[in-house]
């Protein structure tokens, strides 16, 4: 008897223990060098575009969008490349963009960037050096032309796999709180350290892809608005 | 909090050599700093003064004090990296200038300098409109708000840091802008939309006796910095 009381507690225990534990987060996704098992067009879908204009009037408005498996892809000389198109806004010109790959724990996803026309024909491409490291970006910086209408972002397949080394200091700002016999309560007071570290990410076809976008005059979409 | 809200963000503007072909190019002479500077970041000094200042008045001025205190610490610090990039012969302007000529000529611009005052120490230069600027003219100002070395709280070493701030205007009409932009070289937070580099790591210090102890290395690690600052800023022209 006192052997049975003995182990129910035992399990009652077991199940406590077992309730309380959390479950750790997923790990960081890894870098992928290569896509594998789909079909890709040769042309990209214009009617599924993203639009850069926010639904609420805005003058800087940001934009992150996963590519993951599901995502569709375009033939790239013989090579396969995921994709997202954007829509411009309307005044295209009187925006500035930035547009690439976010830096990610392991990676980042390795961008190509060419504004389109009305008819989805390319009109303007970036080389490799105008791509920078941008806030936590890795893209480019530009002002389209009026006759852009769309923004075609697609994963570089000459740069998949491809390491990417940097020694990162960051300033990192926690909150504490105290004691405080003026107010008989507890304030608040902010102190910060340094952290610094090698990291390596690798270029991949899957991750996020980043989009500011700011208005020169007035809002996104509508320059004349005040 | 009020006012970060209100705050307009910073706008930079791109460059786009297609739509505004550019062919000469006048850099501002004299943008860096005369002196190479120190940044101390999340010193302990810094963080006692914010815990001190939510213990009211009392608390203030113990944090001043400490603050205070910090300042000479790093005041004195300065001076010593000074004269051990002296030893050298370190001219940080020199090297951020022959820097940027060189890659500037390398994308096919002619590159000159011009003497413009700076009204304002750590200010864009008001650039005067040239009537005679032949077509294609530009003046570039790359300021220099401050660079040398940097040591972010105790747990970081001393490690090179370059912060700039680059215009490019239309020489014959300066109030066209045809680029802005700010370059963060071993930055402590990535700004949105401001292009940062990250540091060689290869050039760091734990202490400052080790950075007097080797010299020559203190050196190539700012220089390494101000090229690769050049070298980002011409890219930015591409």
């Amino acid at each position: 008897m006192n052997q049975m009381r003995f182990s129910s507690i035992a399990l009652l225990l077991a199940g406590l223990v077992a309730g309380c534990a959390t479950t750790p987060p997923p790990p960081p996704p890894q870098a992928v060098s290569e896509i594998t098992g789909k079909t890709c067009t040769d042309t990209p879908d214009l009617t599924k575009a993203i639009a850069m204009t926010p639904k609420r009037k805005a003058q800087w408005h940001a934009i992150a969008t996963t590519i993951d498996g599901m995502s569709p892809c375009l033939n790239l000389d013989g090579k396969p490349s995921n994709y997202v198109v954007y829509a411009l806004p309307s005044a295209p010109s009187n925006h500035t963009l930035t547009i690439g790959g976010l830096y990610e724990a392991f990676r980042i996803l390795g961008p190509l960037v060419t504004v389109l026309n009305a008819d989805g024909q390319p009109i303007r491409s970036f080389p490799a050096e105008r791509f920078a490291n941008v806030g936590s970006t890795f893209g480019v910086q530009f002002r389209p032309s009026d006759e852009g209408r769309f923004v075609l972002v697609q994963t570089n397949p000459q740069t998949a796999g491809i390491e990417v080394k940097a020694f990162e200091t960051q300033l990192v700002t926690q909150t504490n709180y105290s004691y405080n016999p003026y107010t008989y309560g507890s304030s608040s007071y902010q102190t910060q350290y340094g952290r610094e570290g090698a990291t390596v990410r690798k270029f991949s076809h899957e991750g996020v892809v980043s989009v500011t976008i700011q208005a020169v005059a007035g809002k996104i979409g509508l320059p004349n608005e005040k | 909090m009020v006012l970060a809200g209100c705050v307009t963000p910073y706008q930079p503007v791109p460059f786009d050599r297609t739509a505004t072909p550019v062919s000469k190019i006048a850099v501002v002479e004299n943008t860096l700093p005369l002196e190479v500077g120190t940044q101390k970041l999340a010193t302990n000094g810094a963080n006692m003064m914010s815990a001190a200042s939510s213990a009211g008045l009392a608390g203030l001025l113990v944090g001043a004090v400490a603050a205070g205190v910090e300042a000479g610490i790093e005041s004195g610090q300065r001076e010593r990296i000074q004269k051990a990039l002296a030893t050298q012969n370190f001219n940080g302007e020199a090297i951020f200038d022959a820097a940027l000529e060189e890659a500037l000529k390398q994308q096919d611009y002619r590159v000159s300098t011009i003497a413009i005052p700076r009204s304002k120490s750590r200010e864009l230069v008001v650039v005067p409109a040239n009537d005679a600027a032949e077509p294609g003219s530009a003046v570039l100002d790359t300021l220099g708000f401050n660079y040398g070395y940097q040591l972010v709280g105790n747990s970081t070493q001393w490690r090179p840091f370059v912060t700039l701030h680059v215009r490019m205007v239309d020489h014959k009409d300066p109030k066209k802008i045809l680029l802005d932009n700010k370059i963060t070289y071993n930055p402590v937070v990535k700004s949105d939309v401001t292009v940062s580099i990250p540091v060689d790591e290869a050039f760091a210090f734990q202490k400052i006796d080790d950075l007097e102890a080797n010299p020559t290395k203190a050196a190539e690690g700012l220089e390494a910095a101000l090229r690769a600052t050049a070298k980002a800023t011409a890219d930015l022209l591409r």
